[in-house]
């Protein structure tokens, strides 16, 4: 999977290699695909913005 | 059996691309649950830690939970809030037999992804970062 700049400090929606909702809300997100058939199979996570350390 | 994760791709600024080890983490509590697709293996992390956004999934309120201050790697402290009771982690792979266990979970406002640290992920699970060749291995003991 690659995200690109234009996910980044964004939630995103995906199924496999494909993004099918962001924005920069959780709940948002969830509720673009919340609707849709496969919505058992979508995952979601907050993309990093920037480098990162830990 | 051995679970194998392509690292995932970043662009951390215009035109550089960071690659991450980050593997597919289901998080369970209270009846609901939290698909992750890409939560960051982070061996600089003490804890498991969400973003507080996902603490709403599961109608948990922050002000509740007993909250830690952590430094990070710029050396400036942040708050976390410690679970109150473990959740249910799932490992999954298509063909594979799914992993699950139980552990605490903390949530920051600060942090920018699901980070998996070492309390409650790295002490429950054998993991390899092939960096070479940007997989993550990952069996269960």
């Amino acid at each position: 999977m690659k995200f690109t700049g234009e996910h980044a400090g964004k939630w995103v929606a995906t199924k496999g290699e494909k993004v099918l909702a962001m924005g920069g809300a959780l709940t948002a997100v969830m509720k673009k695909v919340e609707e849709r058939r496969d919505k058992s199979s979508i995952k979601y996570d907050l993309i990093p913005k920037g480098y990162i350390a830990g | 059996m051995m679970m194998k994760f392509e690292y995932c791709q970043y662009e951390a600024v215009t035109g550089v691309t960071v690659a991450r080890p980050a593997i597919p983490v289901t998080f369970l509590f209270g009846g609901k649950n939290y698909p992750s697709g890409f939560s960051i293996i982070d061996s600089g992390s003490d804890h498991i830690i969400l973003p507080a956004a996902i603490a709403k999934i599961f109608n948990i309120q922050l002000s509740r939970l007993e909250k830690f201050q952590i430094k990070a790697a710029n050396g400036e402290y942040f708050s976390i809030h410690k679970s109150f009771a473990p959740m249910e982690l799932i490992l999954k792979k298509v063909g594979h037999v799914s992993y699950r266990w139980e552990t605490h979970v903390y949530f920051s406002k600060e942090t920018p992804c699901v980070l998996l640290g070492v309390e409650g992920f790295l002490d429950h699970l054998i993991v390899e970062l092939d960096g070479v060749n940007k997989y993550t291995r990952i069996v269960k003991p």
